[in-house]
């Protein structure tokens, strides 16, 4: 789905954190990227989603090279839009994807019952746990459309029940493509493969 | 697939309508910002406008001419001056050598002045509340109130001295000559202005345009004095010798230059000033919640998505700013004093271009790279 061939970054003029790194995404894989806080792993992320450019190397997938697919991301801090209800924060995942705003409230309805806050679709998301926050932030990425889903450190900021639940819906997601930066071994063990970032290079 | 761009347009509005207090900061900024320095500039003409009609009325476009021969000024060809442009009223005026009485007043001896029929413009100055009739004699507003006497009042006159018979002759026959000393009631006309000036006092009444008279009046708009000023000394030649023309008010050292103050006024660029604070507030406001429009990127936004976001907001805000602005502006201004005839467009105008200058920032604001999205997120 996703080839990275021979890429290096680094931030402001520093040296590489990322030298010369070599990645295959297989589609459909749960895929962990495990490494020490500043070895590069959300640099790499970034590179992969597109929201940032290597200094050298390419990243390809089946639409050529520069091409990446369509993304959702599900970050460590809960990124949702504050002032708006937890719908609303669903469904500017699917706009994403093309639809119309009716369309989206329907497709977002379907994953917060997916997620298990079907019941709290109009509550303002500022008032929600962190668990049932992020919860919002899966159920945005599983209403869009995106092939890949990125996630950087996603239970970072859960107890250990709530990553369970968490880890549940998201890596239970059929037919999507994951790619998920963690610390936590637990959540490594729940993937098909496992690469460690070390000194900017991916080892098994 | 990717933003319809309906939508995109669409979020930009939902985000202003659920933005609580930042989208109200932006909206009470923009319409405050529109509103000053519109009733601020409308204060300000209107204070000049103010000042300029009362040098105005004061005589402060008016010319004199005067001629040196026996007849004084043509009265003729002082009226026909009316049918110039620029001229705004036109007419001269002679003063009798006797004097007379009248019954509201029987120890007080009056002058008599004769005026030709465009005098009364001036007599009631520019935008007099209602056109003198023929018929009608001018009293100064002084004496008008020291003799008890208001618009429309009657007055007899009762004794003349000194005229010339025939000396004065109104259009309707006002005799000194073939029934001196008494007239029918006279009504009055009070002449709310002291254009004329101290030169001509007494009863003003009207005579054919016939002969010659003591001096031609000529009150001009702006534009038109300094041209008239060189031209009238010809026009009112007679006997081969030029008229001589005076200001009515000498522009000395204190002379009010009216259109450079309008001109130099410093509430002129306050709208311009406004724009570029809301539009640094604006940008401001981009540059706080940047880590919200990177939390759009990851949503599939690229720059025409964020364009067409934050152009919707923008055009919430100034739609907003327009109408709310513009109402309040005219209701302030006008409760200031300003007519709401002249605030109105003046507002329009001003808030239209504070908007304008804002909008020169929020299309900045597009143009403004998204930084890295990367660090963007991470300040959330």
């Amino acid at each position: 789905m996703l080839r990275v061939k021979g890429i290096s970054h680094g931030y402001q003029g520093g040296p590489d954190i990322l030298v010369d790194l070599n990645l295959e995404v297989f589609e459909g894989e749960r895929l962990a990227v495990m490494g020490p806080s500043g070895s590069g792993k959300s640099t790499l992320l970034a590179i992969l989603g597109g929201l940032a450019r290597p200094r050298r190397g390419s990243v390809s997938s089946r639409r050529g090279e520069g091409g990446i697919p369509s993304v959702a991301w599900v970050l460590q801090t809960v990124n949702v839009l504050s002032d708006r209800s937890v719908i609303d924060n669903v469904a500017v995942g699917a706009l994403g994807g093309g639809c119309r705003w009716r369309e989206a409230l329907s497709v977002a309805r379907r994953e917060l019952h997916r997620v298990g806050l079907g019941d709290r679709e109009s509550v303002a998301v500022r008032v929600l746990s962190g668990g049932e926050a992020q919860r919002v932030v899966i159920a945005r990425a599983l209403a869009s459309s995106a092939e890949l889903i990125l996630a950087d450190e996603p239970t970072g900021q859960l107890d250990a029940r709530t990553t369970d639940e968490v880890l549940d819906i998201l890596l239970g997601a059929h037919g999507r493509t994951i790619v998920v930066v963690t610390h936590d071994v637990s959540v490594a063990a729940r993937c098909d493969r496992t690469l460690h970032l070390v000194d900017g290079q991916l080892v098994p | 697939m990717r933003w319809l761009r309906s939508e995109a347009a669409g979020e930009g509005l939902r985000s202003v309508w659920y933005g609580r207090g930042i989208a109200v900061a932006l909206l009470l900024s923009a319409t405050w910002g529109a509103i000053v320095p519109a009733v601020l500039d409308a204060v300000m003409v209107q204070a000049l406008v103010d000042d300029e009609r009362a040098w105005v009325a004061a005589g402060g476009r008016v010319l004199v001419a005067t001629h040196a021969s026996s007849d004084g000024v043509d009265r003729r060809r002082c009226e026909q001056l009316g049918n110039l442009e620029g001229v705004i009223a036109v007419g001269s005026l002679s003063r009798s050598e006797g004097t007379v009485r009248t019954t509201s007043a029987p120890s007080d001896n009056v002058a008599l002045v004769s005026l030709t029929p465009g005098a009364w413009q001036l007599l009631g100055g520019v935008g007099a509340r209602r056109s003198p009739l023929a018929a009608d004699v001018g009293v100064l507003a002084a004496r008008a109130e020291r003799w008890g006497l208001r618009d429309g009042s009657y007055i007899v006159l009762s004794e003349t001295e000194g005229l010339a018979p025939g000396s004065v002759r109104g259009d309707r026959g006002l005799g000194t000559s073939d029934a001196p000393g008494v007239t029918d009631p006279l009504r009055v006309f009070v002449v709310p202005s002291g254009l004329i000036g101290e030169e001509f006092s007494g009863l003003f009444l009207r005579v054919a345009p016939e002969g010659g008279a003591d001096a031609c009046y000529v009150a001009l708009g702006a534009r038109y004095y300094e041209p008239m000023r060189e031209a009238l000394p010809a026009i009112l030649a007679s006997e081969g010798e030029p008229a001589q023309v005076a200001e009515r008010l000498h522009r000395g050292a204190f002379f009010e230059d009216y259109a450079s103050r309008y001109e130099a006024r410093a509430t002129r660029w306050g709208a311009a000033g406004a724009g570029v604070v809301i539009g640094a507030v604006w940008l401001f406001v981009g540059w706080a919640r940047r880590s919200v429009r990177a939390l759009y990127v990851t949503l599939g936004f690229e720059r025409r998505e964020l364009i067409y976001f934050q152009g919707a907001e923008w055009a919430v805000v100034a739609a907003f700013a327009v109408v709310v602005g513009w109402g309040s502006a005219v209701l302030i201004a006008s409760a200031l004093g300003v007519p709401v005839v002249d605030v109105a467009p003046s507002a329009a105008r001003s808030i239209v271009g504070t908007l304008l200058v804002a909008s020169g920032f929020v299309c900045v604001g597009f143009l403004m790279p998204v930084r890295s999205v990367v660090e963007d997120l991470k300040d959330r």
